[in-house]
C-alpha cells in the first residue's frame, strides 16, 4: 500500500495550517453564478470537495473592479473563463461569503480567495497583450495603476471580514501583474517599467497595502506563472529574482506556482498530451529561492505523485484542482489507503472547455458526471425495486449505467463485445499522448467488481441472448461505426478508416492524405498517429480550421505536435474523388480544384454515426428501454457518460 | 572509580521480524543482545577507562528478558557487574531514568556513559534525565576521551564535522556518539561464561510520579530538501525551453540507416558517424 508521510501532515502558512498537503487552486468553471455572491451551486461545489478532504479550497477566481464602468464590454480579458466579479461594496457580500467560508472551516480546510485584476483594456503598455488576439490596449495612466491597486486591499478587508484565511494576488495566466512583470507586455519608461525593481512595483505596493489595511492574520499569496516560454518574455531565471525581490520587499506568505497561458502553449491546464507534473521542476528551483511555503499546480491526478513531488522537496503544496473535480472525495480515499477507488482526472480538459466553448457557463466533467448538478444527484436515491438490468457495450456511457445503476441496487449485468471494457476510449488511446483514456475503464472495471455486476466479454450481443436473460430494463450503449466518404473511388483499397489505423489493422503508405469533416479530436489524433510514425501527412479539412471543437487550453500542444511533425493542414478543403494515387480536391468555398498524385493511402476521418439496430430489434419486448451514448448520437466522451449516469438514475 | 554504562536493547535490524498478538518480535531460537551503534561505543569507552583506573564498569538495563540479554552483551566484553532494572515493555526515558537516576543515587559512581541515542527510539532523552535527576553536568556527543592530570578532556562533535574541545570535572554523564569507539570482539567462550554469571534486579520504584514528561502529538517528516531536477537551461530559446520541459528533455530520435557498398566505403561511412558522435579522437582532415 503507498504510503504517504508528506501529503497528509499538516502545514503551517503564515498563520494558517493547511491541514494536508491536496490544494483545489483557484479556477473558474463558474459553478454557479449570482452576480459576485457564492449561491447554491458554488456552494456545493466547493465543499463537497471540503468534506473529501482537500485541504486548501481556492474556490472561483474573484474579478476585482476597473477603472472602467462596469459591464463595459472589454472589461474582461476577452475569451476569459472568468466571469465573477467581487462585488465587496455590496451589503450582503460579507455575510455572504461568511456562509461559504464558515462551510470550508467546518471541515477543517482553509479557504483561499484569489484576487485577480483580468481587464484587456487598460493594460502596462499598447501593445497585443496575447498572442492569439490582436487587443490593444490602452496604457494604464497613473489613476488607473492606484485604482487597480486599491481595488486588492479593499476586497482584501472584505474578504478578511468575511473569514477568508488567505488572498491571492493573481500574477499568472496574462494577468495584469504578470503584464507588469513581463519585459515583453510592460514597455513603460515610467516608475511602473523599465527595471526589474519597476516591474514588480505594481504587485509590491498591492501588498504593501493590504497589509497596512487589513490585520496580519489574513494570509497574503501570489499566483506566479514561472516562465512565460515566450520570446522577449521572463524565464525562471527572471522569475526567481522577481520571487525573491516581493519576498524581500512585503511580507508573502506563500507562493502558488504553476506555468502557461490561457491560449495554451504551454497552457496552465495541460491536457493529458502533457506529462504528468512536467513543470514541477521549476516550482523547485522558485522553492529553493524563497523562505516561504510553494505550491505547484500542473497535471498532478494521483496521491503518490503528489507525495513524490512532496517527499522530492519539489514544493510544499500540490494543486490538484481537476483531480478533485473528477473525484472529490480523492483524499479521503487515498488517505484510507483506498487508492483504486479513485476516480482520476484524465485531463481531458472538458470541465474548462465546456466553460469557454459553451453558451452555458456551468461546468461538466468527462468522468463524474456529478459535477454541475450537484444538487439534482443528492436526489438520486436506492431503487424501490431491484431489476435486472442488462447493459449492451463497455464503453464510457454503458459503464457509467451500469455502475450508477448497480450502486443503486439493481442486478447488473454488461455485455461487451470486445476483450476489454472501454469501447471507444481504448481505440482513442492509442494515439500519441492519449493513453490517458485508459484510466476511466480502469476505475469503471473496479466499481463494477466491487458492485457485483457481471461483465461477459467477448459477447457479440443479439436482441435473443438479451431476452434470454429476462431483463426488466435493456440498455443498449453499443456504440457508433465510422461514417463512409461518399465520394467516387472511396472504395478502393488504399482508403481506410481512421479507426483501423489507430486499432493497427489498416497498412498505411508513406504519403497520407487525411479526409477531414471531424471537429474534434478524432483528425488530430490520427494525423499525430502517422506523422510520429515518419509518414508524410496532409490533412484536408472541410473548413476553417481543424480541431474547432478542441478547446483552447488543448489547441496548443495538439498543433505543437502536428507541426514539429510537419503535418500539412489545408483548410476548407474537400475530396471530390479518388483516382486511384490521386485524390481530386476542391476549395469549399470556391469549389477549384486541386489534384493531390502519388498519395499512397487515403484516411478518413468523417466521425462516427450511431449504430442502434440492437435497440430497434429489442423495442416493445423489454419492459424498459435505454439507448445511450454514441449508439444514440456520437458525441464526445462526456455526453456519454452523463447520459448513461443519468439513465442509471432513472431505471 | 566506578564507572556506570547504561545500554538498552534494541530489535536487530539483520534479524527477521514477526508480530505475535500485536507485538513485534525477532524470528530467533535464542535470545539476541543488540546494542545500538551508540551505546556499544559507551561499553567498549567505559571498559578502557575502568582499565586505565583501575576500575569496575558496572553495566545497567532497563526491561525484561531483553534487558538480560543486553546485560550477558556487557558481562562476555568485560563488565564487572550488571543490573537488571525491572521494567515493564514501556521504556518511556524519563520514567527509566528515574528509576537508573534511583539506583546510582546509591551507589559511589563517579561516572556515567550512554549511548547519545538508542538505536531505536533515538529521542536522546535518557541522557539528559539521567543528569538533570542526578545533578550532574551532562557532555553530549561525545567522539573521543582523554583523561590527563586534570580530569576527562572531551571532544565533542558539532555541525560541519567541527570538533568542540571542553573540560569537565567529575561526577558526570557523558552521552556518547557512535564514532567514540567500536565495540570489542569476544570470545565463544567469554559469551557462555556470561551466560551464567549473576545479574542484580534493581526495582526501580517510580509510581506516584508524574513520569509523563512528554506526549507525542505529532510525528512530522523532516522538510525535504529539493532533488535535482532536470529542467532546462536558462540559455535555451523559449520553444526549446518548452521542448525540454514537455519531452524530458529528449530529443526527436533521427532514423537511423542501412551503409551498403563495398566495405572500404562502409567502414569510411561508419568511422564518419563514430567521428561526428565523438566516439573516437579528433575528426581527421
Amino acid at each position: 500500500m503507498a504510503e504517504f508521510n508528506y501529503l497528509f501532515t499538516p502545514l503551517k502558512v503564515g498563520t494558517m495550517t493547511v491541514p494536508n498537503r491536496i490544494c483545489e487552486t483557484t479556477y473558474s468553471i463558474n459553478a454557479g453564478r449570482a452576480d459576485g455572491l457564492p449561491d447554491t451551486i458554488f456552494t456545493e461545489h466547493h465543499l463537497q470537495k471540503a468534506r473529501g478532504g482537500v485541504g486548501w479550497i481556492g474556490n472561483e477566481t474573484w474579478l476585482l473592479p476597473t477603472p472602467l464602468p462596469p459591464g463595459y464590454p472589454d472589461e474582461v480579458f476577452q475569451g476569459g473563463a472568468a466571469v465573477r466579479f467581487a462585488i465587496y461594496e455590496h451589503p450582503q457580500f460579507v455575510e455572504r461569503v461568511k456562509q461559504f467560508t464558515d462551510g470550508v472551516h467546518a471541515f477543517g480546510s482553509v479557504c483561499v480567495m484569489q484576487l485577480t485584476h483580468l481587464q484587456s483594456t487598460q493594460c502596462p503598455s499598447p501593445l497585443p497583450i496575447a498572442l492569439m488576439y490582436d487587443h490593444v490596449p490602452h496604457a494604464a495612466e497613473e489613476e488607473d495603476i492606484q485604482f487597480m491597486i486599491d481595488a486588492y486591499w479593499k476586497a482584501a478587508v472584505k474578504f478578511h471580514q468575511a473569514g477568508a484565511d488567505a488572498v491571492e494576488i493573481h500574477c499568472a495566466h496574462e494577468t495584469i501583474p504578470q503584464w507588469f512583470f513581463s519585459p515583453y507586455t510592460n514597455r513603460r519608461d515610467d516608475r511602473w517599467g523599465g527595471s526589474p525593481e519597476n516591474r514588480i512595483r505594481f504587485v509590491v505596493e498591492s501588498v504593501r497595502r493590504i497589509r497596512d489595511n487589513v490585520p496580519r492574520e489574513l494570509n497574503v499569496g501570489l499566483r506566479l506563472c514561472a516562465d512565460e516560454y515566450k520570446e522577449g518574455g521572463y524565464n525562471l531565471e527572471d522569475m526567481k529574482e522577481i520571487a525573491q525581490a516581493i519576498c524581500n520587499a512585503v511580507p508573502i506568505d506563500y507562493l502558488s506556482i504553476d506555468v502557461g497561458s490561457p491560449w495554451g502553449m504551454p497552457s496552465y491546464i495541460q491536457p493529458m498530451q502533457y506529462p504528468l507534473a512536467a513543470f514541477s521542476y521549476a516550482a523547485a528551483e522558485i522553492r529553493q529561492a524563497v523562505n516561504v511555503p510553494v505550491l505547484y499546480a500542473g497535471r498532478v491526478n494521483d496521491p503518490v505523485l503528489a507525495e513524490r513531488l512532496l517527499a522530492e522537496g519539489q514544493a510544499d503544496l500540490i494543486g490538484m484542482t481537476r483531480a478533485t473535480i473528477a473525484d472529490p472525495e480523492f483524499p479521503r480515499k487515498a488517505r484510507e489507503g483506498r487508492i483504486d477507488e479513485i476516480r482520476k482526472c484524465i485531463a481531458c480538459n472538458t470541465c474548462i472547455g465546456r466553460v469557454i466553448h459553451d453558451e452555458v457557463k456551468s461546468p461538466l466533467c468527462a468522468v463524474n458526471p456529478v459535477i454541475g448538478h450537484e444538487l439534482e444527484w443528492q436526489l438520486v436515491q436506492p431503487a424501490k425495486t431491484a431489476k435486472r438490468v442488462v447493459v449492451v457495450g463497455g464503453g464510457p456511457g454503458g459503464l457509467e449505467a451500469a455502475r450508477v445503476a448497480a450502486s443503486r441496487g439493481h442486478k447488473v449485468t454488461v455485455l461487451e463485445k470486445n476483450g476489454e471494457l472501454g469501447g471507444q476510449l481504448l481505440l482513442a488511446a492509442q494515439a500519441p499522448r492519449r493513453e490517458g483514456f485508459v484510466d476511466f475503464p480502469r476505475y469503471e472495471e473496479f466499481q463494477l467488481r466491487q458492485l457485483g455486476v457481471e461483465v461477459r466479454l467477448n459477447i457479440a450481443a443479439t436482441p435473443e441472448m438479451v431476452l434470454e436473460l429476462k431483463p426488466d430494463a435493456v440498455v443498449v450503449a453499443s456504440g457508433s461505426v465510422p461514417r463512409q466518404l461518399d465520394v467516387p473511388g472511396a472504395g478502393q483499397p488504399n482508403v481506410v478508416q481512421c479507426w483501423d489505423v489507430l486499432r493497427g489493422t489498416a497498412q498505411v503508405g508513406q504519403r497520407v492524405v487525411i479526409v477531414s469533416e471531424d471537429d474534434g479530436m478524432e483528425t488530430p489524433s490520427v494525423a499525430d498517429f502517422l506523422a510520429a510514425q515518419g509518414k508524410q501527412v496532409e490533412i484536408l479539412h472541410k473548413w476553417l480550421m481543424i480541431g474547432d471543437r478542441v478547446e483552447r487550453y488543448t489547441k496548443g500542444i495538439v498543433f505543437y505536435w502536428l507541426f514539429k511533425n510537419g503535418v500539412t493542414i489545408s483548410p476548407s478543403t474537400r475530396a471530390r474523388a479518388i483516382e486511384g494515387s490521386t485524390v481530386v480536391a476542391y476549395n469549399s468555398h470556391t469549389s477549384e480544384e486541386r489534384r493531390i498524385d502519388d498519395v499512397d493511402t487515403v484516411v478518413l476521418s468523417l466521425g462516427s454515426q450511431g449504430d442502434p439496430w440492437l435497440y430497434a430489434a429489442l423495442k416493445g419486448k423489454v419492459k424498459e428501454l435505454y439507448l445511450v451514448g454514441s449508439a444514440f448520437a456520437p458525441r464526445r466522451m462526456v455526453e456519454a457518460t452523463q447520459q448513461g449516469a443519468s439513465v442509471g438514475a432513472m431505471i | 572509580m566506578r564507572i556506570a554504562v547504561c545500554v538498552k536493547q534494541v530489535l536487530d535490524s539483520g534479524v527477521p521480524l514477526r508480530v505475535v498478538d500485536g507485538v513485534v518480535r525477532q524470528e530467533a531460537p535464542w535470545p539476541i543482545a543488540h546494542l545500538g551503534a551508540a551505546d556499544r561505543a559507551a561499553l567498549e569507552e567505559g571498559l578502557k577507562l575502568a582499565g586505565k583506573l583501575a576500575g569496575v564498569v558496572t553495566a545497567i538495563s532497563a526491561g525484561q528478558e531483553a534487558a538480560a540479554a543486553a546485560l550477558r552483551f556487557c558481562l562476555a566484553r568485560g563488565a564487572g557487574r550488571a543490573v537488571q532494572v525491572a521494567r515493564g515493555d514501556d521504556l518511556d526515558p524519563v520514567a527509566t531514568a528515574l528509576a537508573v537516576s534511583d539506583l546510582l543515587a546509591g551507589g559511589s559512581f563517579g561516572l556515567v556513559l550512554c549511548g547519545g541515542e538508542s538505536g531505536d527510539g533515538g529521542s536522546g532523552r535518557f541522557p539528559a534525565e539521567l543528569a538533570a535527576r542526578l545533578d550532574w553536568p551532562l557532555v553530549t556527543a561525545v567522539a573521543a576521551v582523554t583523561l590527563d592530570s586534570d580530569g576527562l578532556k572531551l571532544e565533542r562533535r558539532i555541525e560541519r564535522g567541527d570538533r568542540e574541545v571542553v573540560r569537565c570535572g567529575l561526577p558526570a554523564v557523558l552521552a556518547v556518539d557512535p564514532i567514540l569507539a567500536e565495540a570489542r570482539y569476544v570470545s565463544v567462550r567469554a559469551r557462555r561464561v556470561a551466560a551464567n554469571e549473576p545479574i542484580d534486579l534493581f526495582r526501580g520504584e517510580v509510581s506516584g510520579v508524574d513520569v509523563i514528561g512528554d506526549e507525542l502529538i505529532a510525528l512530522e517528516p523532516a522538510k525535504p530538501r529539493p532533488k535535482r531536477t532536470s529542467g532546462p537551461a536558462a540559455g535555451l530559446s523559449a520553444m526549446d525551453r518548452l521542448a525540454h520541459a514537455i519531452t524530458g528533455g529528449v530529443q526527436q530520435k533521427q532514423s537511423g540507416g542501412f551503409v551498403e557498398g563495398p566495405p572500404a566505403t562502409v567502414a569510411a561511412e561508419i568511422l564518419r558517424f563514430l567521428e561526428e558522435r565523438g566516439f573516437t579522437g579528433e575528426r581527421r582532415g
